[in-house]
């Protein structure tokens, strides 16, 4: 078992051993520009209305004792989503210079914490050059250019259309079958922005064809096009509502290490044999359905570990 | 811990356009804790032509705590304590979000000097007042914005040479006028404050 300390993270892409040189740093656009820590966002998380922060700044403005609400909106939410490794990447090519300071900055940070985000996942290959490339950008169900795209709790991303028309549940991802609980997604309005600007042709050639598509589909059938459902359809049952009922386990101070509730509500299955400091927990949902379990924090967590059930922290 | 790297950012942008917003923060000390903040009276209100300086104290979880801010400047304000300067504004409270800064904040306030709020009063006597007799409010808070919130006509010379006839040493009143940006009753304050 290794403790975090022990741990000599990966990186976000391959600039270990590499210092950050005085050369100027790149001027990042503001849209890149964290709400919560005003500087260049590192290891992207995505709200369900849309709005990205960093890993870390969402994790510190999530309400320890009810709902959280997004900094910049107030959306409520009450799961904390995972990092969304395809930005991550964008980020990284886009301005290596600063993610690289990021990266340092970060990691010292999480030194003195104690506690480690997670690292970066090899799923997507990013090209050794600086050149965003369409490849890198694609939505994981119709494997085209991303248009409109949305950002699922689990981090990956679609384009809006497709989550709509893969089924009329988009409650589960498509890619890793996580619940996606927060309602449904808006379209995360930075990310469309940047393939607008960064790749203009290929993303006006996939929005007339899906405009195309609309148009044909509309023609042919008498029932009307798809719709986006109402925010309210897919999400789980309310947190307020939940912290009102009387006898109500809530575990305050504690999330699950895969869905992200936080705080968490129910039954609380706690792994035995991790041994860093943040633990590693899980909602009863998770535990009963979800066999492939990665920790939050980088915990290493491991398939034989044993759990146990724990009540609440007394108030 | 405060995020002093985010105040330091938020300190550049907010003093670059001060032209354009005459909103200004500055540190009281070396240590970023505490501030202070400027607003201009807005136009068209009995505050307009006065400087309000905005006491501003850093809680160790800012910014995911709200900053503690209330008026070092007497205001007469049926939402600001007349007494302790006391601010009553939903983002400094429950509404707080970790996306506004010490800017937004002090934009609200001076929102909040244009658009009073009687209904849900700091002081009670202050808002009674707004709402009973309006124009013996508007003249009352014209009079304090022309006692308290215009900056004095003593030069610097006559506001130590005041302060050391009190008592106090020149070289700390020179000090601590400097600290409090010139401001006597600030000055005055600090000094017998220690």
């Amino acid at each position: 078992m290794n403790t975090p300390d022990n741990d000599p993270a990966i990186g976000g892409g391959g600039f270990d051993g590499e210092k950050a040189g005085d050369d100027k740093l790149e001027e990042f656009s503001d849209d890149f520009k964290c709400c919560v820590c005003l500087d260049l966002i590192y290891k992207p998380v995505v709200l369900a209305c849309g709005h990205i922060s960093c890993f870390w700044c969402v994790f510190e403005a999530m309400d320890t004792w009810q709902e959280s609400s997004c900094p910049v909106c107030r959306h409520s939410y009450n799961h904390f989503p995972s990092i969304c490794w395809l930005l991550h990447s964008v980020l990284l090519k886009l301005y290596p210079k600063d993610y690289q300071r990021r990266e340092i900055q970060v990691k010292e940070d999480e030194k003195t914490r104690g506690t480690f985000s997670p690292q970066f996942e090899n799923y997507l290959t990013v090209s050794n050059n600086n050149k965003q490339a369409v490849n890198d950008l694609l939505c994981g169900i119709c494997k085209e250019l991303l248009y409109r795209p949305v950002v699922l709790n689990c981090g990956h991303v679609f384009c809006e259309t497709c989550i709509v028309d893969s089924s009329n549940k988009p409650c589960r991802c498509p890619v890793c079958q996580s619940m996606h609980p927060n309602g449904f997604p808006k379209v995360c309005l930075v990310l469309e922005g940047f393939l607008e600007q960064n790749i203009p042709e290929e993303y006006s050639a996939r929005k007339t064809a899906i405009n195309n598509l609309k148009t044909h589909e509309q023609g042919s059938s008498s029932t009307g096009s798809t719709q986006v459902p109402q925010g309210g359809q897919c999400s789980s049952v309310s947190m307020s509502d939940y912290l009102c009922k009387p006898g109500l386990k809530v575990h305050f101070l504690v999330g699950c290490d895969f869905c992200g509730m936080y705080p968490l509500v129910g039954d609380r299955y706690k792994c035995e044999d991790c041994l860093e400091d943040i633990g590693f927990d899980l909602c009863e949902d998770c535990y009963k359905n979800s066999s492939n379990l990665s920790g939050r924090f980088n915990q290493q967590h491991k398939p034989d570990h044993k759990f146990k059930v724990v009540e609440p922290n007394p108030y | 811990m405060v995020d002093f790297s985010r105040v330091q950012k938020e300190l550049q942008e907010c003093n670059r356009d001060i032209n354009v917003s005459g909103i200004s923060v500055n540190p009281k000390s070396d240590n970023l804790t505490n501030l202070i903040g400027t607003i201009p009276g807005p136009i068209g209100t009995p505050y307009e032509g006065g400087t309000f300086k905005i006491d501003i104290n850093l809680p160790d979880g800012y910014p995911f705590e709200p900053p503690k801010m209330k008026f070092a400047t007497k205001v007469w304000h049926p939402n600001i304590s007349s007494q302790s300067g006391a601010i009553c504004l939903d983002i400094l409270k429950d509404q707080w979000s970790p996306a506004l800064t010490l800017k937004t904040a002090l934009l609200s306030i001076q929102a909040l000097l244009s658009a009073p709020e009687p209904d849900d009063p700091q002081d009670a006597v202050v808002a009674q007042q707004y709402l009973k007799d309006y124009q013996t409010f508007a003249s009352t808070a014209r009079y304090w914005t022309e006692s308290f919130a215009k900056t004095s006509s003593l030069g610097v010379e006559e506001k130590v040479q005041k302060l050391v006839e009190m008592g106090f040493p020149e070289g700390l009143v020179r000090s601590t006028l400097e600290v409090v940006g010139g401001d006597e009753n600030m000055a005055l304050e600090k000094l017998c404050s220690g």
